[in-house]
């Protein structure tokens, strides 16, 4: 099997760096290995984009990097680098630290992730707790601002109020707000559209985009919808049953997909289907249980391209042009391939 | 009844809902050591209940007046009492009135709090208003003391004490009840079966009872040894079943007239009792504890 | 405001009424949100929440109508009406050209025969403690036709659905999210329904699978002559399933029409913006604008005149004050705007002034 070749922004200009990382976990039908031999980087200041469907393992991978994975999961492999740091063997405490601080999340369920029985006030005044010079009135005006920001109207007022007070796109942009609010160097927002409306996600999308410009920090943008991806990110990353099928640069994933899963899902996107038809395409079969990894290519049982030795090897990772990544033995012989 | 109750009820109802939950509770309920002995204790009791005419040595209402007060001996294990009736036959006989009261006194109030639970959360507002006023009515009144009105009412006997049991458990089962079938009413399977045309009574029997049954029976189990113990202490005021049964209570009751002459009356009589509360203690709390984390601080 | 020559289509309409499968006229659901003694006591003018409002369409046999809205437009209460999960508070909905919910009860049994729904959560409308052969049976149960082999049933509609036959003997949490949209399948079509209401069928699955679902809702839909109706926020995929789309907000239809038309010319300020906020799977098309500001009010403090105008960006005073009728471009395609977008207005006109 070649080395693997490293995603091509390799440089410190690279906010969060995953090289090799393999998270297992332990359950009661056995070892589920739900990431093999990850490799992601965001560079400062650019959105990158984390696409898969269940069982891809993306809200895996940010929940590894965030280090707030359950009890029953080890990290068996791999590196974490944050800012040039090693995440993997820093202390809990220092870990601590950089949440909120440095790196922060919004996740999907704005219901769930808001504490319902604190103002959100009181929860934007919490995470300033770091800074001990600052007067409450202060962080208070910083909360405020962001709200202001963020797009809540009337925010001082809003400040005394309870989560469940809010709409639901309310509430997910609270969530954003709380999580630049420390202005970190890496947001990783984990399916923050998901659970919206149409129009509230494009909301969100032109405010991630205004808040991009502004803070110049990174983003890691998680989804399983096309679309979305396409309208914010400057990099793909593409999960397939816990494995990165394909990376690169996101005119070329759109417009020059390699590897047969990439193409398969855009394939079958409602949206990219202009004649209007009824047999929709997709993907037969399933998702792989991943207690039993199939041999060779993940991908392989479900692929319309597969030969003999996707099932039996698995496929090393091929350029397939500048920063463009596809691990697929088809792709063997060259970035002509 | 609490709020956290009800919210730990909704919590264990949903996953109590998969098939394959009882026999992984058995399975996990082989590594809990005292959950184990609360088993073995529970089955002792069951068992002694079911063979007593078989077990006991002897007649346990044979007065033999020659043998009174014989302490502890190969002959009569647990000795005789002030009658010459053997003791321990006395005990596995009133493990049967034991059993047989707090069982199915409680599986009555079951019933009944299943009907009335069930109506109170499937069926019209106003019903359910009502039928909550009376449930918290009478979950308010303090048990002991509704026993002894009771008894000092209707006289003593098998047939008051068991329905002053009913009547104190019944609102406490149907109000979990009425929570559950709250939480399992919006549930999208069972607007599933209603748009159907399936009828109340098929949607209540066939897909909302069996869903919330199996959290509400380990409850009630649990609530075995108080009945038992309530028993005994009614019996033990002179309240409770008259003689000559041969209860737990009443064997205490003779125990303590004649305890400086055969002091070992009492103890027979307090051991079965210790042990199956204990039995059943140990039981429902492993149980319960295999159900639910929550569910152990509230209930 | 262009006014086409109706008579021409009206006729058409009228010769196929007997192809009318569901018509429903003027439908309105509410939802008590205070108790009537609450509501004397406390002088609460309003105690209802309205859910839908004044909603009237017809369906045809063999059609697929798409609800779209967002939420809080009310589709789902909708779709819950019409299949008796929810009392109607005004209005009447006919099937087959008889009141299902007006008559006796044998009335209502006879059209849960006809009519059947599918839920939005694959595993949890699906009764936890029965099996997959329970489930879909259940219907003859429910309907006391035990003449019925239930083994045979159970195999025939797991082969209709494409289930292998062994998955007769799981149960929901055995199955995977696309495998339970099946069971949901053959459960509503057990009976050989003449219309189901599918209610968001491609929830929870991935882009990679929902075609399985939809492709397979086509296929019964020619093999047992079905009519659909899909409710759905789900724009992409009803442009390629739905012959006709229907555009709620707040209770009410504010477009209704062609698919095809809607999308290529739509004629209201909010099927506008509901189009342009679908985000196109191509960076080369991003939007620099966003399409629809602010959020969908409360249905408890509803705006006055067109409930729409607190985000249209095209808001007058009219707007404001009065609320819009129906109106009709051609007989198939409806609104309610005081302002249509005129471009695609005349792109209408000229489209039916064509056909007719």
């Amino acid at each position: 099997m070649a080395a693997a070749v490293q995603p091509v922004l390799e440089t410190t200009a690279n906010v969060l760096e995953v090289r090799d990382l393999s998270v297992q976990f332990r359950t009661p039908k056995g070892p589920v290995m739900a990431l093999r031999k990850v490799s992601v980087a965001v560079p400062r200041g650019s959105i990158v984009g984390l696409v898969g469907e269940s069982g891809s393992g993306k809200s895996t991978l940010a929940l590894a990097v965030m280090r707030l994975m359950p009890a029953n999961a080890t990290i068996t492999e791999g590196s974490l680098r944050f800012a040039g740091r090693e995440l993997l063997t820093l202390p809990a405490l220092e870990m601590q630290r950089l949440r909120g601080d440095r790196l922060s999340m919004v996740f999907q369920d704005p219901m769930t992730s808001l504490n319902p029985v604190r103002s959100v006030g009181m929860q934007m005044v919490d995470i300033q707790y770091r800074d001990r010079q600052m007067s409450q009135a202060d962080k208070r005006r910083r909360a405020a601002d962001m709200l202001r920001r963020v797009g809540i109207p009337d925010s001082e007022h809003q400040l005394d109020r309870h989560p469940h007070q809010f709409s639901g796109g309310m509430r997910q942009r609270i969530a954003i707000a709380m999580g630049i609010l420390e202005k970190p160097e890496l947001l990783i927002a984990d399916e923050p559209t998901t659970a919206l409306d149409v129009t509230l996600e494009a909301q969100i999308v032109q405010l991630l985009r205004d808040l991009r410009r502004e803070l110049n920090g990174s983003i890691l943008f998680i989804s399983h919808n096309l679309g979305i991806i396409a309208e914010l990110c400057d990099y793909v990353v593409v999960l397939y049953a816990g494995e990165v099928v394909e990376q690169g640069p996101i005119e070329d994933i759109f417009h020059s997909p390699r590897h047969p899963y990439t193409r398969a899902l855009l394939e079958c996107d409602p949206a990219r289907i202009e004649e209007v038809c009824r047999e929709l395409p997709t993907i037969s079969g399933d998702v792989p249980n991943l207690l039993r990894i199939p041999s060779g290519c993940v991908f392989a049982p479900r692929c319309p391209q597969a030969v003999d030795v996707c099932r039996q090897e698995r496929p090393a990772d091929h350029e397939a042009g500048a920063g463009h990544i596809a691990r697929c033995h088809l792709l063997r012989g060259g970035a002509n391939g | 009844m609490s709020a956290q109750t009800s919210e730990a009820i909704v919590a264990i109802t949903a996953e109590a809902a998969t098939p394959g939950f009882a026999a992984g509770l058995l399975r996990r309920l082989r590594s809990d050591p005292l959950g184990l002995l609360g088993l073995s204790l529970v089955l002792l009791v069951v068992f002694c209940a079911l063979t007593a005419p078989w077990i006991e040595p002897y007649n346990p209402f044979k007065i033999r007046v020659l043998e009174r007060f014989s302490p502890p001996s190969l002959v009569h294990v647990f000795g005789t009492d002030n009658l010459g009736r053997d003791v321990f036959s006395r005990v596995i006989a009133g493990s049967q009135i034991a059993l047989g009261v707090g069982v199915s006194s409680i599986a009555i109030a079951l019933v009944l709090g299943l009907i009335l639970g069930l109506c109170a959360g499937y069926g019209p507002r106003w019903l359910d208003n009502f039928l909550l006023l009376i449930f918290d009515s009478l979950y308010s009144f303090p048990t002991v003391m509704l026993g002894l009105t009771v008894v000092t009412l209707f006289g003593p006997s098998l047939e008051t004490l068991m329905s002053v049991v009913i009547t104190i458990q019944t609102p406490g089962y149907a109000r979990l009840i009425r929570t559950a079938t709250l939480a399992t009413k919006h549930s999208e399977y069972i607007l599933a079966i209603r748009s159907l045309g399936s009828s109340p009574w098929r949607v209540l029997l066939i897909h909302i009872l069996p869903n919330i049954i199996g959290p509400i029976l380990i409850i009630a189990s649990m609530d075995i040894p108080s009945v038992i113990t309530l028993e005994a202490g009614l019996t033990y005021l002179g309240m409770g079943i008259p003689p000559p049964a041969a209860s737990w209570g009443r064997i205490l009751q003779d125990g303590f007239d004649s305890i400086r002459d055969a002091p070992w009356i009492v103890i027979a009589g307090g051991i079965p009792l210790i042990l199956t509360t204990l039995g059943f203690t140990f039981l429902g709390e492993a149980l319960r504890d295999l159900l639910d984390p929550k569910l152990r601080r509230v209930v | 405001m262009a006014e086409v020559s109706l008579a021409p289509s009206q006729q058409l309409l009228a010769a196929n009424s007997d192809n009318t499968l569901l018509e429903v006229n003027h439908l309105h659901v509410r939802y008590p949100l205070v108790g009537r003694i609450r509501a004397k006591l406390f002088g609460i003018p309003n105690r209802f929440l309205d859910a839908v409002l004044d909603i009237s369409f017809m369906l045809r046999r063999g059609r697929t109508l798409a609800l779209v809205g967002e939420s809080g437009s009310g589709k789902s209460t909708l779709g819950r009406a019409i299949i008796g999960l929810v009392p109607i508070a005004g209005g009447s909905i006919r099937f087959e050209g008889a009141e299902p919910f007006r008559t006796a009860k044998g009335g209502t049994k006879a059209y849960h025969r006809d009519v059947a729904m599918m839920f939005q959560d694959p595993i949890s409308s699906l009764s936890p403690r029965r099996t997959v052969r329970s489930l879909v049976t259940e219907p003859f149960v429910v309907h006391a036709l035990s003449d019925r082999d239930r083994d045979a049933e159970a195999k025939r509609l797991l082969a209709l659905v494409g289930l292998p036959l062994d998955f007769a003997g799981r149960y929901p949490h055995q199955l995977s999210g696309g495998q339970a949209r099946r069971v949901g399948v053959a459960r509503a079509i057990a009976l050989s329904p003449k219309l189901i209401i599918a209610d968001e069928p491609t929830a929870g699955l991935d882009v990679s699978v929902q075609g399985e679902i939809l492709n397979l809702m086509n296929r019964l839909q020619r093999e047992l002559g079905l009519t659909y109706l899909i409710i759905t926020h789900n724009l992409a995929v009803v442009r390629h399933v739905s012959d006709e789309t229907a555009i709620m907000y707040m209770g009410r239809f504010v477009e209704h029409g062609p698919t095809s038309e809607i999308f290529a010319h739509p004629v209201h300020p909010y099927t506008a913006g509901l189009i342009a906020a679908q985000p196109h799977p191509d960076p080369a098309k991003r939007r620099t604008q966003v399409a629809l500001l602010g959020e969908v009010p409360s249905m408890a403090r509803r705006p006055e005149g067109c409930e729409f105008h607190t985000r249209c960006p095209g808001a007058k005073d009219l707007c404001r004050q009065v609320r819009p009728e129906t109106q009709a471009i051609s007989a198939q395609h409806l609104h309610r705007c005081h302002f249509p977008l005129m471009e695609n207005l005349e792109a209408c006109a000229d489209a039916s002034r064509r056909v007719v």
